[in-house]
């Protein structure tokens, strides 16, 4: 007897909101340190427009791509024995 | 904020220099940068070649377009994070002192001052191909205790700051000198 565990699609989907979140806090951060440290000029505005359009643009890429897709496709499937064969399997060994 | 706010400036002080590392020592980091953006297009291409039908597969490619897009953004914080740790290193020289603040990661900020008039020494470190070509590199001042002393890393023209640097020691040590002289003894 198998016990199947089934990981779909949408888990993969919820690591990577994790993922956004815990960047936008570091983008944020960041942002916050450059306010703080009197370093908001030309050039740290550029790249910081630079690394916010890049990631919403990824982000709407991303979006754009993945538009349709079943989330509950299973991603992994495991086929793992069920304890109760584990035991019959060691009482025939012994 | 601004630099005499940080600074907390005083009235009869004047920002002669604020100094950040030359522009061409973040170079390697946007190189590093260019290339790990790239890694997905290359791994896109081999997975294209050793996976049939690639796009049409209904688990792989979901998960692949995920995981790059994660991979790009995370790309794109690490080198958003560099930058801020090249650019928030700050050298603020006034008539009166040089305030060194230091970005050390994301949550570390070292802030040292150092009276002008204290400076013993200062020597300017040109070394390499590049620093020569590009004109930069560090400029070290001293005190006449061997515990305090300053480094501007990666600066640009550091001969004209270590010169400036002597022209404005000695000025601030006149004025100092002379005050000491007009202050009646006790």
């Amino acid at each position: 007897m198998l016990l199947t565990i089934t990981i779909p699609l949408y888990i993969l989907l919820l690591i990577y909101a994790l993922a956004i979140i815990g960047i936008s806090v570091f983008v944020v951060i960041n942002i916050y340190r450059l306010f703080s440290s009197a370093s908001f000029t030309f050039t740290s505005f550029f790249i910081t427009f630079f690394v916010i359009s890049s990631q919403i643009i990824i982000l709407l890429f991303t979006w754009n791509i993945l538009q349709g897709i079943d989330w509950t496709t299973p991603l992994i499937t495991l086929d793992i024995p069920s304890l109760s064969t584990l035991f019959n399997q060691n009482s025939t060994l012994q | 904020m601004k630099i005499p706010e940080l600074i907390k400036q005083k009235s009869y002080e004047r920002i002669v220099y604020t100094l950040r590392r030359h522009p061409i020592t973040f170079l390697p980091i946007l190189g590093l940068f260019i290339i790990l953006m790239l890694v997905p297009v290359g791994l896109y291409l081999i997975a294209n070649a050793i996976i049939p039908n690639f796009t049409a597969n209904e688990a792989a490619y979901p998960a692949f377009i995920l995981t790059m897009s994660g991979y790009c953004i995370s790309v794109l914080v690490l080198f958003f994070t560099q930058f801020i740790d090249y650019y928030l290193d700050l050298w603020v020289v006034t008539n009166d002192r040089i305030i060194d603040i230091e970005q050390f990661g994301l949550f570390s900020r070292i802030t040292s001052e150092l009276d002008l008039f204290r400076i013993q020494d200062v020597s300017s470190d040109i070394t390499g191909l590049f620093s020569t070509m590009f004109n930069y590199g560090d400029v070290i001042v001293k005190t006449a205790s061997n515990n305090q002393s300053i480094i501007f890393r990666n600066v640009s023209d550091p001969n004209t700051i270590r010169e400036n640097l002597i022209k404005l020691s000695h000025e601030d040590r006149k004025y100092h000198y002379q005050n000491t002289k007009d202050t009646p003894d006790e």
